[in-house]
């Protein structure tokens, strides 16, 4: 049979119709549809059973304690632990804990710098035995500077100080230092503690409470707990419902803590210390009295700071203010809260006006005030505790060019957190060895030597103990929740392991053996239960005698300095931008609002008046310059920003880490500059002008 | 006018030539036999287990239940198959004889599966990639515990995926309902290979939303009936996710 | 367009506005539940995906009575729903007891009809295939399958939890719904059984979830009859699921279109009988 064209085109027109009667069209388009709906390179989803394990995250400075969900024992949610006496909610740090532990800007090994000055691979026992080398060089010219307050890890690293004969042993500097130094200097051993579960009215002034202060997810817990949802109904006659607890807000910013506090009282950046001794003052003109033995000395500074000087000083609204005092005085249990808005360096002379308003407030170690919390218990021999390390202030340090011969920083990000980061970062350079244990690739970390992966707090067991701002002694041990996503070993095994090879016996063999030494020190809780998510705590409590106000050292460090041609500088902080050490996490990033930070551009913001009054208004490209340094930003009118002051965002301009991080806005401490707080050691730059113009 | 020149030249012409409807025809039913034999063997890769398996080996000789490997777990979601944890709670040590030289086929066979799964996974921990016979796509949200709770209140007698009838019997007899949707214990132990699209990755008997509807779309499942029985509603979100 | 659906179960939010401090936990709590990949630069809103966004209010007075407020805004669940009525696929619709409105993402065909119809703006597009970066994705979740490019999606109220909530109670022996004490169908999942992500996030517990029809939830009480209850654009019709609560009045009348001269409407003269 020949087949010639005709039957061939018959043969195929049968094809077809034939094929047509099969599945095979069919079926094929089906399936070339579902084909495209599952590309390769779109994950998949991956079942599997769901355990749950807790952990208190060791990212977040507030010490969220979390649950964390895992499927197949792969983490994959931060849920909030509301059991736990720190937990309620879980932050908006500590939520993308997680998705963190793989984001792209973390040490995956341990790296050495070469000689031309870049990184390349160096194995665990090849750092250790660097590290050792260069300390035993070194011996007493050893610094360290550790990132985490309320960790054991501390008294490893001071211990090994000790050691090698260094008294060199930093933390990065926080509110809780100021708190210590508050406490330090009125001769009370102790820390201080707010009892906010038991207040019914609480004043911050400064202190962020509701978003970035101390014990963060405890003190919206608060909100969630004690302020029942206001309701009205005026043709049922229900009255609106009284809030069990009332915030009231005093700061330059109407930040988170101020969106919601009732009232809020706008004052100067850095007017805290001052607007406490107005309050003081008016406090005892309705015969308030404190039971300090230099009493008579702080009534007669207080005295100065009358109704119209403070207005005058702070800016606030006298009305508000007397609102605010006639509310502390009807509340049955208030506390006042003294803090700055972004954390840090408002030194420690607010918080002794902050601790004089509580003791005329008469809430000093009772039920809803200020509760003296026993110091943080040491375990191990030659270890400083807490209170001795907060003594050490980094920054004068800094500023004394005490060059060490090997810096060891854990966890800290000095370079891009403390003032004037760029005078920072050329006094580690000219360190000759120095040391990073980092989870991340931050601005440090990418100026050390040597930089040594240790996990997150979900890959690695880590204690906590009285984190600055809770109301009574809790101490938490979190337990590895998940296997290490990277080659990581843990600062405290390292250095211990070093301490050996060296020859000195710190005592402990492994971290874990120092928590479990710990735990013995919280008798209701076992190690064990401990890990298990449990925390131990104490309502142990210092007895007050015998304490001072210590009004001169308010009188000499409590100054407002008075703007002229300059705007007050308000930096503020949200946790959603992540802290130093964490750069902003990738799942915080869609957080940032449009108003907040315009594709490279960071927004800093002045109110209508002070906006026209300079010339500028909203959307222009400014420039602010503090003499020394510039960042430039957008200028946003926004009106809840006090008078003559320009309120800037902490937690921009990261130059490491990764993408989510980089190319987003200035950092707002290159236009701080550190300087001595008088009589108390401390440093303080909170407050700082900046002429702002156009560019 | 070519084409009547050709057809007039008789019946010898006609064979030569390929005149009619015979090439339709031809290609037609090549056609009709690739569509409907050929075709579906071709886009279904077949892969088989990474070793033997044998239900009725656990069932019958071992006495296993079947809740002792697939079971809901307390939050209610349903296990699917065992981990290597499972397993091993069992097989820590190979449990069958080492078969003689006159052991049956069959008794080698399950001797060298549990060689293989000691010595592979056991220990080195790793877990079994077993593959799947019956899986949805990510999209689906399937239900194990629904439909175990509520098609058997009334439906004793259903059928598997080729058609035939299914009898439940007793709710305690869950197996049989299993394979409405799975392949049956039997095919399984034959070693069946597992067979998935080779365009789309979906296994060959991963349910369309159709087949789904038989059930789903029955205007009889759509309410409550008012003792909890059904509730199958037909809407998008009772499935997908 | 079809009648209103009413259901025995109306799964609803109560979002208290006096409490919300604006911190965002809410919406990483989110992305994080539902699958959401991150974008390195998200400053672009239009092109950036948020189930859930907080917005910035402002009584638009000047320092120092201005006043701030803050708005989670999840998709509001419409009983009326605009988006459903457009779609030419039947990709999204709401049917299923308890009220939410499905999106299925398979269906589809990307025409964003619904997102303009949609008046809360709550619909988002797949502009960008979702790529997480090298090993975040060990980090998903099983629960939501991830959207390709070229397809709408929005918030489900994390309707795969209430899938969750209800096989436990299938597990159980139980019933999912059951005849409550007032005679009238629930959901015999327990209050706290199935809350969504945000609410559960929520540090300062400003978002409560359950059902709106059941007097045993708290947001059943939250809602009923208080006259700082309001929804957003209640004048369309669209019977929202989310109700908002706040005792100023500038935050509620930003709720909807005021006239200068017009006074805010209580929500009692829109509530159906039902609640």
């Amino acid at each position: 049979m020949v087949l010639d064209r005709r039957g061939f085109m018959k043969f195929i027109a049968g094809a077809g119709t034939g094929i047509l009667a099969t599945p095979v069209v069919w079926k094929f388009t089906d399936d070339a549809a579902i084909w495209t709906q599952n590309w390769s390179w779109i994950p998949r989803n991956e079942g599997g059973e769901n355990t749950y394990v807790h952990a208190v995250s060791k990212m977040d400075p507030s010490g969220t304690p979390m649950r964390v969900r895992l499927v197949n024992k792969r983490p994959v949610r931060v849920l909030p632990s509301p059991e736990h006496p720190l937990g309620g909610g879980i932050s908006s740090l500590a939520v993308a804990e997680v998705q963190m532990m793989h984001s792209p800007g973390r040490v995956k090994r341990p790296l050495v710098k070469g000689p031309d000055g870049g990184f390349s691979e160096i194995d665990w026992p090849g750092a250790a035995e660097l590290l050792q080398g260069k300390l035993e060089e070194a011996k007493d010219r050893v610094a360290f500077i550790s990132g985490d307050e309320n960790g054991s890890t501390n008294e490893i690293l001071s211990a090994l100080a000790k050691a090698l004969g260094s008294e060199d042993v930093f933390l990065m500097p926080s509110e809780g230092q100021c708190a210590a130094k508050a406490c330090e200097l009125m001769g009370i051993e102790a820390q201080l503690g707010y009892d906010f579960e038991n207040s019914d009215y609480v004043l911050a002034i400064g202190a962020n409470l509701l978003e970035s202060w101390g014990t963060v997810v405890r003190n919206r817990r608060l909100l969630k707990e004690g302020q029942a949802a206001p309701f009205r109904n005026e043709e049922k006659g229900v009255k609106e419902k009284t809030p069990v607890i009332t915030f009231a807000y005093a700061g330059p910013v109407q930040n988170n803590t101020a969106a919601v506090a009732r009232p809020w009282l706008p004052i100067y950046p850095g007017a805290e210390g001052i607007l406490a001794l107005g309050i003081a003052n008016m406090l005892m003109a309705r015969g308030k009295v404190a039971n300090a033995g230099d009493f008579g000395a702080f009534r007669t500074l207080a005295s100065r700071y009358t109704p119209e000087e403070t207005a005058r000083l702070t800016g606030v609204d006298p009305k508000k203010l007397e609102q605010v005092v006639t509310a502390l005085l009807s509340a049955k249990a208030p506390v006042v809260v003294v803090g700055s808005e972004f954390n840090q360096g408002s030194g420690a002379a607010p918080l002794l006006a902050g601790f004089a308003v509580n003791a005329l407030l008469d809430n000093i170690n009772k039920v809803g005030g200020v509760a003296l919390l026993p110091p943080a218990v040491v375990a191990m021999k030659g270890a400083s505790s807490r209170a001795e390390l907060y003594k050490k202030d980094l920054c004068s340090w800094f500023a004394g060019k005490n060059t060490p011969a090997v810096l060891v920083m854990h966890e800290a990000n000095p370079v891009y957190a403390l003032p004037d980061p760029a005078a920072v970062a050329e006094a580690i350079k000219a360190v000759p060895f120095k040391v990073s244990f980092s989870t991340f690739m931050d601005e440090s970390a990418a100026l050390c030597d040597l930089v040594l992966p240790i996990g997150m707090g979900l890959e690695r067991i880590d204690d906590l103990e009285s984190p600055y701002g809770c109301g009574k002694t809790i101490y938490c041990i979190s337990g590895m929740a998940s296997i290490p996503q990277e080659n990581i070993r843990s600062t405290a095994n390292t250095l211990l392991y070093i301490a050996r090879q060296m020859g000195q016996d710190l005592g402990f063999e492994l971290f874990e053996d120092l928590l479990k030494a710990k735990a013995l020190y919280h008798e209701k809780c076992s190690f064990d239960v401990l890990v298990a998510g449990q925390a131990a705590e104490s309502d142990a409590l210092v007895e007050l005698d015998g304490y001072s106000l210590r009004p001169d050292i308010m009188a000499k460090a409590l100054t407002v300095k008075t703007a002229t041609d300059t705007l007050r500088l308000a930096p503020f902080a949200k946790l959603n931008l992540g802290t130093a050490k964490t750069g902003i996490p990738p799942y915080n990033n869609k957080t940032l609002r449009a108003k907040e930070l315009d594709g490279a551009l960071m927004t800093v913001m002045v109110n209508g008046a002070t906006a026209s009054q300079k010339g500028l208004s909203d959307g222009d490209r400014v420039t602010l310059d503090n003499g020394k340094r510039q960042i430039p930003a957008k200028l946003r009118v926004f009106e809840g920003v006090m008078n003559d002051t320009v309120a800037v965002c902490l937690g921009f301009g990261h130059t490491a880490l990764d993408e989510f991080s980089q190319n987003k806005g200035a950092n707002v401490m290159e236009l701080l500059t550190a300087a001595p707080e008088p009589e108390t050691g401390l440093n303080a730059w909170s407050q700082a002008g900046v002429a702002v113009s156009k560019s | 006018m070519e084409e009547n020149k050709h057809c007039t030249d008789g019946p010898s012409c006609r064979l030569k030539c390929a005149c009619g409807a015979t090439p339709f025809l031809i290609g037609a039913i090549v056609a009709l036999a690739f569509g409907w034999w050929i075709f579906p063997d071709l886009i279904f890769s077949k892969q088989s287990q990474p070793f033997y398996f044998s239900h009725s080996v656990h069932a019958d000789t071992a006495g296993a239940s079947c809740v002792d490997c697939h079971s809901f777990r307390d939050d209610g979601s349903f296990s699917g198959l065992p981990t290597l944890e499972n397993c091993a709670s069992c097989h820590s040590d190979i449990l069958t004889a080492e078969p003689g030289p006159d052991s049956a086929k069959a008794e080698v066979a399950a001797y060298e599966a549990e060689k293989t799964f000691i010595e592979e996974y056991v220990n080195t921990g790793r877990e079994v990639p077993w593959l799947t016979h019956q899986y949805q796509p990510d999209n689906v949200f399937f239900s194990h515990a629904a439909h175990f709770q509520k098609c058997y209140t009334c439906h004793l007698t259903m059928k598997d995926r080729d058609g035939r009838a299914l009898n439940l019997g007793a709710p305690d007899n869950p197996q049989k309902l299993c394979m409405t949707c799975h392949p049956s214990l039997e095919e399984l132990d034959k070693g069946i290979p597992v067979a998935s699209n080779v365009l789309t990755d979906y296994s060959r008997t991963t349910m369309k939303m159709w087949e789904c509807e038989k059930c789903h779309a029955y205007p009889g499942h759509f309410y409550d009936d008012g003792k909890g029985r059904t509730f199958a509603n037909n809407a998008c979100y009772t499935c997908h996710k | 367009m079809s009648a209103k659906k009413e259901f025995n179960v109306k799964w609803g939010m109560a979002i208290d506005l006096d409490k919300c401090t604006g911190c965002g936990a809410c919406m990483v709590a989110c992305q994080a539940e539902n699958n959401l990949a991150p974008q390195a630069d998200a400053s672009n809103k239009l092109r950036v995906m948020n189930w859930l966004v907080v917005f910035e209010l402002s009584n638009k007075k000047a320092f120092p009575d201005h006043e701030v407020a803050y708005l989670p805004r999840p998709c509001q669940q419409c009983a009326e729903q605009p988006c459903a009525t457009v779609c030419p696929v039947i990709a999204t619709e709401r049917n299923e007891e308890g009220g939410i409105v499905s999106q299925i993402y398979p269906r589809c065909i990307g025409c964003r009809y619904c997102m303009a119809a949609c008046p809360y703006h709550a619909r988002y597009f797949n502009w960008f295939d979702p790529i997480w970066p090298k090993g975040m994705e060990k980090a998903l979740t099983p629960d939501v399958s991830v959207r390709p490019r070229g397809v709408v999606e929005k918030c489900s109220f994390c309707h795969h939890r209430f899938m969750y909530a209800k096989d436990k109670v299938r597990a159980e022996g139980g019933n999912v719904y059951v005849t409550g004490p007032d005679g009238k169908k629930h959901c015999a999942v327990p209050e706290d059984g199935y809350v969504t992500s945000c609410a559960e996030a929520c540090p300062n517990g400003a978002i409560v979830f359950g059902d709106l029809n059941n007097p045993r939830h708290t947001v059943h009480r939250l809602v009923t009859g208080n006259d700082n209850a309001f929804r957003l654009l209640e004048r369309l019709g669209t019977d929202t699921a989310v109700y908002y609560i706040s005792s100023r009045e500038w935050v509620r009348r930003l709720g909807d279109n005021y006239l200068d001269e017009e006074e805010t409407q209580k929500p009692k003269q829109i509530l159906p009988e039902k609640h």
